[in-house]
């Protein structure tokens, strides 16, 4: 796993529980402080829009899960819009969990929001405000009853009072005394007499009355003058009631006595207590009436939020279990393409513990084994490339071998199909290796040759010996050849013939120049035997004559004839011996430049006056360049192949031509003397460059091998064909 | 690219709900504050105003159900200077007037913390509206306190400030202002 992306994962994670915490934060608080303004009664100022911003703060919080929702829906559009992997699964899951919360979400709804309206509706029933007006009205008439019962009572106290001195005496003094058993006799809880300035002139309380200041009776007589009962409320939070009955004037004769008598009654506590409740409980009535229809819209919005909240809640559950189900297989189907277009050095990051990311345990082991695998795959194509690479070197260096080997080498298989031929075969049969190539051998030899391989064959199943060697003199083309000639039988391990490879060593120059230089060798002795005694013999037989002149002068003289024959048979043997020194002796050649062509026709220009006979034609391009040449030398060698074709037309007429070329490619020139006359053996052939070999009756068999010497030792090379339809061709081939 | 503007776009409608919802429950009644004066009485500076429709019917009927209501009157003395921003508050009174209908009675209580009798009874309805909208003598500072060629500005604003719903509807009536009242502030210059 790239540690990088391990660290960003982390910070996300952490960031998205930080953020998670924050929101909750924020949720609780705010929920706190709706609690604390509505609950607590706070003081702080409150303002319409601030309590509006405050409560709806939270609904701010539930339009922030809808901005989710909503821009993972637009985001879900967009994915199937751009065909992005996953969006298939994530879409069906995001349906399967809104179907799922909806089908049971919208039917509660509606049951939820039905009933609390028809409960609600039930609850403000005409029955139920008349039964609570009735109980209201039931304690009122109760409050009036006691009033008026009080109200009475407060007449018979004044009638009772009017008879004390206090009213009676102008003299008495203020305030006076209440008899006690009023009080008993009324059942009262106080009995106060205010003066007509408001003064207090007699009270009476029992002990059982709770607290009530005197001032604040009289407050509350003067808040309501004309009330003759009036309800109050005892500091101790219990009920009572007060009357008034106003002293007449003239039942009084104390001017200060004209007030009024105020007799004061607490209910009873078990009454008033369940007053209390009734009234509570019709203001809730009427309160809750008040707010019937604020309810049902409240009621409405709140479970409308409940029901969104539960939706979105699924939705965004939805969308989430559809990223951790979706997130891991995209990235899987993602590996897996990139595994498929070669990439192995894939690794998927989980650290779920469910089955996803066994599954990507097993994926990452998988691709794991496969880059271990294709790294030894690589490793040993590696080692094959190497092998190969060096047995394609290797067979490319015995290729170049083989091309380049001065033997020619052909191998054939075992029905005799030729697969191989290097190029010294190519060069020693005039065939090309691509034409021979899976060719049967028998389509390029002739009878002879043939029977050469027929020879070989024999002797193969005779001896059994799979390699076999010989040296033979074959005609190739026109050519003739001293081939040394190995084959070598090729068997597999299991001894199965697998055919034939075939070694052509060219032997014809080697052999040529063995004989030439064995020629020479014998060319030198025998000048250096034969022209010793030569002289002497010669000398004695011209003694002989001078000595015996008489008897050379007789006809018929044996003498004479002897003698002349003696010389001149030694005169043939110097010449013969001279020939044999020159040929052993040749001079260095003193190469200049020359015009081959100019030295031609001086040569011919010899002969063509002498041998009206016979036909000269001469035939050369334009191109001939000069040459670096002995002239001399070659003079002599074209004297002796005109004086050898001349000889081979029999003193019969016929035509000799000489041919000059020039190859540009090859950079040289060709020299090609032919004639018409009787032609060569295939054994002349071999031989006719040989020293001493020679069809005429007076030739001493050293021209053409003086020929040979000469343009050998220009680096030329000269070979025989047979002229068509008749004689004979000497071609000379000399480096221009 | 495309992302952020599908987020703006987002941003920008759910700002616009909530401005929408803001606007249809924004409080619709209109009250003022009326015949504001301020006397000099017995070394003090005295101050009496008026609430005009404070009270609508919806309230009313509110009121005569039982729910305890509560006005808030706010009353700021500061310094005149050239600079509103420089100006700085003498005094900042917050005095609150409740109406509780005592239906076993028959009578109004109201309390007025800025009389010496701080709970009155009236029967009459319209009687009670008049003492609840009514500031009458609120002594609000010292007249040693201020000085003799200083220029002075009352500020004086009222508010609904609670309504007593029973039971737990006050939690559930998060999106329903009722019959909320606020005026603006009305201001009364004072040379001395």
């Amino acid at each position: 796993m790239d540690p990088s992306s391990t660290q960003s994962h982390k910070r996300k994670r952490r960031q998205r529980i930080i953020w998670t915490m924050a929101t909750l934060a924020v949720i609780v608080y705010f929920g706190v402080m709706e609690g604390w303004f509505f609950r607590l009664e706070s003081d702080v100022p409150l303002t319409g829009n601030i309590l509006f911003a405050l409560v709806n703060l939270n609904v701010i919080l539930l339009l922030l899960l809808t901005y989710l929702v909503l821009r993972n829906i637009v985001k879900l559009i967009f994915e199937r819009k751009r065909n992005i992997l996953g969006h298939k699964l994530r879409t069906r899951l995001v349906i399967a969990f809104v179907g799922l919360t909806l089908i049971p979400t919208i039917p509660l709804f509606w049951l939820t929001t039905q009933f609390i309206f028809s409960s609600m509706d039930h609850w403000f029933t005409q029955k139920v405000e008349h039964s609570l007006d009735q109980s209201i009205s039931l304690m009122k008439d109760y409050l009036e009853y006691e009033g008026e019962e009080l109200l009475r009572d407060s007449q018979l106290v004044a009638l009772d009072l009017l008879g004390s001195p206090l009213f009676q005496s102008d003299e008495s003094e203020l305030p006076g005394t209440i008899p006690p058993h009023l009080l008993g006799q009324y059942q009262l809880d106080g009995i106060y007499v205010f003066g007509a300035n408001g003064k207090l002139l007699m009270q009476s309380r029992s002990s059982n009355m709770p607290n009530i200041h005197a001032r604040r009776i009289r407050r509350i007589l003067m808040n309501e003058p004309s009330a003759p009962v009036i309800p109050f409320t005892f500091a101790n939070k219990r009920e009572g009631l007060m009357a008034r009955t106003p002293i007449r004037p003239e039942l009084v004769s104390h001017p200060d006595a004209m007030g009024e008598v105020v007799v004061v009654a607490a209910l009873p506590s078990s009454i008033t207590s369940k007053f209390v409740g009734i009234t509570a409980g019709y203001e809730d009535y009427l309160q809750m009436k008040l707010l019937h229809q604020p309810l049902k819209i409240s009621h409405f919005i709140t479970y409308s939020i409940v029901t969104l909240l539960v939706i979105f809640a699924a939705i965004w559950f939805g969308f989430f279990l559809a990223k951790t189900l979706t997130g891991p297989i995209q990235a899987l189907v993602s590996a897996t393409r990139s595994v498929a277009e070669g990439d192995l050095n894939v690794e998927l990051d989980s650290d779920r513990n469910d089955e996803l990311g066994m599954l990507i345990g097993s994926f990452n082991t998988m691709v794991r084994d496969l880059r271990e695998g294709r790294e030894q795959l690589a490793n040993a194509y590696g080692a094959l490339q190497q092998s190969h690479v060096e047995l394609e070197d290797r067979r490319r260096y015995m290729e170049i071998v083989l091309t380049n080997i001065a033997a020619g080498v052909v191998s054939v298989d075992q029905q005799g199909l030729i697969i191989t031929m290097n190029k010294s075969a190519e060069a020693i049969f005039g065939v090309k290796a691509e034409e021979t190539r899976r060719q049967h051998y028998s389509r390029f030899l002739q009878n002879p040759q043939l029977d050469i391989v027929r020879s070989f064959m024999n002797t193969h199943r005779t001896t059994r010996q799979p390699y076999l060697e010989q040296q033979l003199q074959v005609i190739v083309g026109n050519r003739p050849m001293v081939l040394l000639i190995k084959v070598s039988v090729l068997q597999d391990e299991t001894g199965s013939p697998l055919g034939v490879v075939i070694v052509f060593d060219d032997l014809t120059d080697l052999e040529k120049a063995q004989r030439m230089a064995a020629w020479r060798e014998v060319a030198r002795r025998i000048a250096h035997e034969i022209k010793n005694p030569l002289t002497p013999i010669k000398l004695c037989a011209q003694r002989l004559r001078r000595k015996y002149t008489d008897i050379l002068e007789s006809e018929d003289s044996v003498m004479n004839e002897c003698t002349d024959t003696i010389i001149q048979q030694v005169d043939h043997m110097k010449h013969l011996v001279n020939e044999f020194s020159r040929f052993a002796r040749l001079p260095r050649a003193n190469p200049t430049p020359c015009d081959l062509s100019h030295i031609v026709r001086e040569s011919i220009a010899l002969y063509r006056h002498n041998f009206s006979h016979i036909t000269f034609e001469v035939e050369q391009t334009e191109d001939i360049p000069l040459l670096n040449l002995d002239g001399d030398q070659f003079k002599q060698v074209m004297i002796n192949l005109l004086d050898n074709a001349i000889h081979a037309l029999d003193g019969v007429g016929g035509t000799i031509s000489v041919k000059l070329f020039y190859d540009p490619i090859l950079k040289i020139v060709r020299l090609e003397c032919s004639d018409t006359g009787h032609g060569l053996s295939s054994e002349d052939k071999l031989r006719v460059f040989e020293p001493y070999y020679s069809k005429k009756e007076k030739g001493t068999g050293l021209g053409l091998a003086i020929v040979a010497s000469i343009v050998a030792d220009h680096q030329g090379f000269i070979r025989v064909r047979d002229n068509s339809p008749r004689g004979t061709v000497f071609i000379i081939e000399l480096p221009g | 690219m495309r992302k952020v503007l599908t987020n703006v776009l987002l941003s920008l409608l759910l700002l616009g709900t909530m401005g929408l919802i803001a606007t249809l429950l924004r409080p619709v009644q209109e009250a003022s504050i009326s015949n504001m004066q301020a006397v000099r009485n017995q070394g003090n500076l005295e101050l009496s105003f008026s609430v005009e429709d404070s009270f609508s019917p919806k309230m009313e009927e509110a009121i005569l159900s039982g729910v305890p209501t509560t006005f808030r009157f706010r009353v700021v003395l500061q310094r005149k200077k050239k600079f509103p921003f420089l100006r700085k508050a003498l005094l900042d009174i917050v005095l609150e007037h409740t109406i509780k209908y005592d239906r076993l009675k028959d009578r109004f209580r109201i309390r007025l913390p800025e009389q010496s009798e701080s709970e009155v009874l009236v029967k009459d309805f319209e009687e009670a509206k008049a003492v609840m909208s009514t500031v009458r003598n609120l002594r609000v500072i010292p007249l040693w306190r201020l000085s003799e060629s200083g220029s002075y500005q009352l500020l004086v604003k009222a508010e609904l400030s609670k309504f007593h719903l029973p039971l737990f509807f006050r939690y559930i009536l998060f999106f329903i202002s009722l019959w909320d009242f606020e005026t603006d502030w009305v201001h009364l210059s004072i040379d001395l």
